[in-house]
C-alpha cells in the first residue's frame, strides 16, 4: 500500500480526490493539506510515497516550487502535479522540478486513478498536449513561444524597454511582437490582452 | 465370466444412475452423433423445445441452432456472457421462466472421440447478471455526471471569484458615492465641518481597500498558522505562537517560510518536539523569535542552505536575521511593517 499526501486547496477537489483514494486498496492517504509549502514538512517523519500535488495552493504558495524542493530533499518520493489552470508554462515548469507525473484535472481524458497506478509502477504520465483556450479570435496554442514572454512580461506590468531588456531583444522588437499578437488576436489594446489571459489563467505571473 | 459381467453391469448402471440424479441435461454420444447416454433432464428439455428426444446429438445441436434464431430472445443475452467458455453456447427461456445454457464439446478417451452435451440452469446466474449489469450503466451514468459536475463546480467558482471580486469593488464605489452624497448634504445642513471629513476620510478608506484586505489577511494567516499547527503534529512537534501573526501578505509569506525552515531544522537535526514563535512588533519593525526545545548542537554550526536562502530573503526586503545558540538554536529576525504605513 502506498502512503499520500494531497496537496489541494479547493475542497471539492480535495474531497474527490480524497473519494478516489478511499475507493483503492493499493493508497493509503496520510494528510491532506491546502498549502504546498508545508507539504515537505510531513515528509520529514512520514513515509510517503507519492504526492498529488496542486499548483495554486493556498498563502499562494506554489506546488511547482514546492516539488522542486521535496525532489531535491527525498527524490524517491514520486510527486503527480494536478492543475485546473491551463497556464503555458506549468507543464515546462513540472517538467523542470523533476516530477514523475502531470495531470490536467479538466482537460485529459485519462483518470487521476490510472495517473496514480502508472506513476506507481514506474511510468511517467504527461498529458500528449496543452489545452488549448481561446484567446480573441485566435487559439491559445498559435501564440510563438517569445510572443507567450511578451504577454507574461507584460502581466508582470513590465514597460516596454524593461520587456526588452528581460528578454534581451530591442524595444522595436517588443513593438513589433506586441503589434503582430494585437493583430492575431483582434484586441485593441495591450490592456485587453492581459485582461482576457490572465482571466482565462492562460498567463499566471505570480506562478 | 459372469462375476465380471455382472460387475461391469453394476457400473454400468452405477453411471447411469449418476447421470440420471445429475440436476441438468446431460447427453454423450459418438463422435458422428449417435447418442450413447441421454438423461432424463436432457430429453425434457429437448422435448420441450423441438418436440422430440434426442435421437443423433449433432442433429441435435443443428436443431437447438435453428430454433435459436428462429425465436426471438426474451432475455438479455448480455447478463450471461461474462466468461469466455461458453461463448459458443446457446441459451433457452423455458416455460416456467427459468434459462438454460446448453453447450456441446468433444472429448477425446484415447483414440476415440466423443460429443458431451450439458444444459445447466442459469436462471440465478442471469438475475445477478442482470444486477450487475444494471449496477454497472448505473455506475457509468454516475461517473459521466461526476466529471460534468465537476468542470460545472470549477467553471461556477471562477464565476463566483470574479462576481465576488466585482461585488468588493460594486460596494466600495457604493460606499463611496453614499458618502459622498451623505457630505454634500451634510455641508447643505452646515454640519459640522469634522464629521464631514469623517464621512470622506470613510469613503475614501473603503475605497483603498486596507481595511477590508487586512481582515482577509488576518483570516488567511489564521488559516495558514492552523495548517502549519497540523503539519507540526503531524511529525510529532508542537507549535506554540505568542503575539499576533504579520498582515501584509509578502510579510506573512516570509514569516511562514522562516517558521518552516526553524521547524524543519529543529525536528530533523535536534530531534525537537516544540517551537516557540514569538512575535512583538513596534511602529517599524514585526521581532521574531522562533526557539525549540530540541538538542543542543554539536560543535561549530555554519548556516545550511535553506537558513541561508531565508536571511537573504529577509535582507532583501530590508529585514535582518540572526541565528543564535543558547544552547538550542534561537532563530531572531526583524521584518519591515508596512500596514501602518
Amino acid at each position: 500500500m502506498y502512503n499520500v499526501l494531497v496537496v489541494e486547496d479547493s475542497k471539492i477537489a480535495k474531497d474527490m480526490v480524497e473519494r478516489m483514494l478511499s475507493q483503492s486498496e493499493d493508497y493509503n492517504m496520510v494528510a491532506a493539506i491546502e498549502n504546498a509549502a508545508n507539504a515537505a514538512i510531513i515528509c520529514v517523519r512520514n513515509k510517503i510515497d507519492l504526492i498529488l500535488m496542486d499548483v495554486v495552493t493556498a498563502g499562494d504558495e506554489s506546488g511547482l516550487e514546492a516539488a522542486a524542493d521535496i525532489k531535491q530533499k527525498y527524490p524517491s518520493i514520486k510527486i503527480i502535479i494536478m492543475t485546473s489552470m491551463p497556464e503555458v508554462s506549468f507543464m515546462d515548469k513540472a517538467r523542470a522540478a523533476g516530477v514523475e507525473s502531470f495531470w490536467y484535472k479538466e482537460y485529459g481524458s485519462e483518470d487521476l486513478i490510472n495517473v496514480c497506478d502508472r506513476t506507481m509502477n514506474g511510468e511517467h504520465v504527461w498529458p500528449m498536449e496543452k489545452p488549448v483556450i481561446k484567446v480573441g479570435d485566435i487559439d491559445s496554442v498559435e501564440f510563438t513561444d517569445r510572443e507567450v514572454e511578451v504577454i507574461r512580461a507584460l502581466t508582470l506590468g513590465l514597460k516596454y524597454e524593461e520587456i526588452a531588456d528581460q528578454l534581451y531583444i530591442s524595444t522595436n522588437t517588443v513593438k513589433f511582437h506586441i503589434k503582430n499578437i494585437l493583430q492575431k488576436t483582434g484586441f485593441h489594446s495591450t490592456l485587453q490582452l492581459v485582461t482576457e489571459v490572465v482571466s482565462k489563467r492562460l498567463i499566471l505571473p505570480k506562478f | 465370466m459372469f462375476f465380471w459381467t455382472s460387475k461391469r453391469k453394476r457400473y454400468l448402471q452405477t453411471i447411469r444412475d449418476a447421470v440420471e440424479t445429475y440436476p441438468g441435461g446431460l447427453l454423450f454420444a459418438h463422435e458422428d452423433g449417435r447418442a450413447i447416454l441421454v438423461n432424463r433432464r436432457m430429453n425434457e428439455l429437448f422435448n420441450e423445445l423441438v418436440g422430440h428426444t434426442i435421437m443423433n446429438a449433432r442433429i441435435a445441436w443443428q436443431e437447438l441452432e435453428k430454433a435459436r434464431r428462429d425465436y426471438p430472445m426474451s432475455f438479455n443475452i448480455d447478463y450471461l456472457r461474462i466468461g469466455e467458455q461458453y461463448k459458443e453456447a446457446i441459451y433457452f427461456e423455458m416455460d416456467d421462466k427459468h434459462i438454460w445454457r446448453f453447450s456441446w464439446k468433444v472429448i477425446n478417451i484415447e483414440k476415440d472421440s466423443f460429443l458431451q452435451g450439458v444444459a445447466d440452469d442459469v436462471t440465478e446466474q442471469y438475475r445477478l447478471g442482470e444486477k450487475l449489469y444494471q449496477n454497472t450503466l448505473r455506475t457509468r451514468e454516475l461517473h459521466v455526471r461526476q466529471k460534468k459536475l465537476l468542470k460545472e463546480i470549477t467553471k461556477v467558482n471562477l464565476d463566483k471569484e470574479l462576481l465576488q471580486a466585482k461585488m468588493r469593488v460594486h460596494d466600495k464605489f457604493g460606499g463611496c458615492v453614499l458618502a459622498t452624497k451623505q457630505a454634500l448634504f451634510e455641508e447643505e445642513s452646515r454640519a459640522d465641518i469634522e464629521e464631514l471629513f469623517e464621512a470622506w476620510e470613510g469613503a475614501i478608506r473603503s475605497l483603498s481597500a486596507s481595511g477590508s484586505e487586512n481582515s482577509d489577511n488576518s483570516k488567511l494567516s489564521s488559516e495558514q498558522r492552523q495548517e502549519l499547527i497540523q503539519s507540526a503534529e503531524l511529525i510529532g512537534c508542537k507549535l506554540v505562537f505568542e503575539g499576533g501573526d504579520p498582515v501584509e501578505p509578502r510579510t506573512m509569506q516570509i514569516y511562514y517560510a522562516a517558521i518552516r525552515e526553524a521547524l524543519t531544522n529543529a525536528v530533523r537535526h535536534a530531534d525537537a518536539d516544540v517551537l516557540k514563535v514569538r512575535v512583538t512588533r513596534d511602529k517599524l519593525w514585526y521581532k521574531v523569535t522562533i526557539a525549540s526545545n530540541g538538542n543542543p548542537p554539536q560543535g561549530e554550526i555554519t548556516l545550511g542552505g535553506g537558513l541561508s536562502n531565508l536571511k537573504k530573503r529577509i535582507e532583501g526586503e530590508g529585514g535582518f536575521m540572526d541565528v543564535e545558540y543558547a544552547p538550542q538554536v534561537v532563530i531572531s529576525f526583524k521584518l519591515k511593517r508596512t500596514d501602518n504605513v
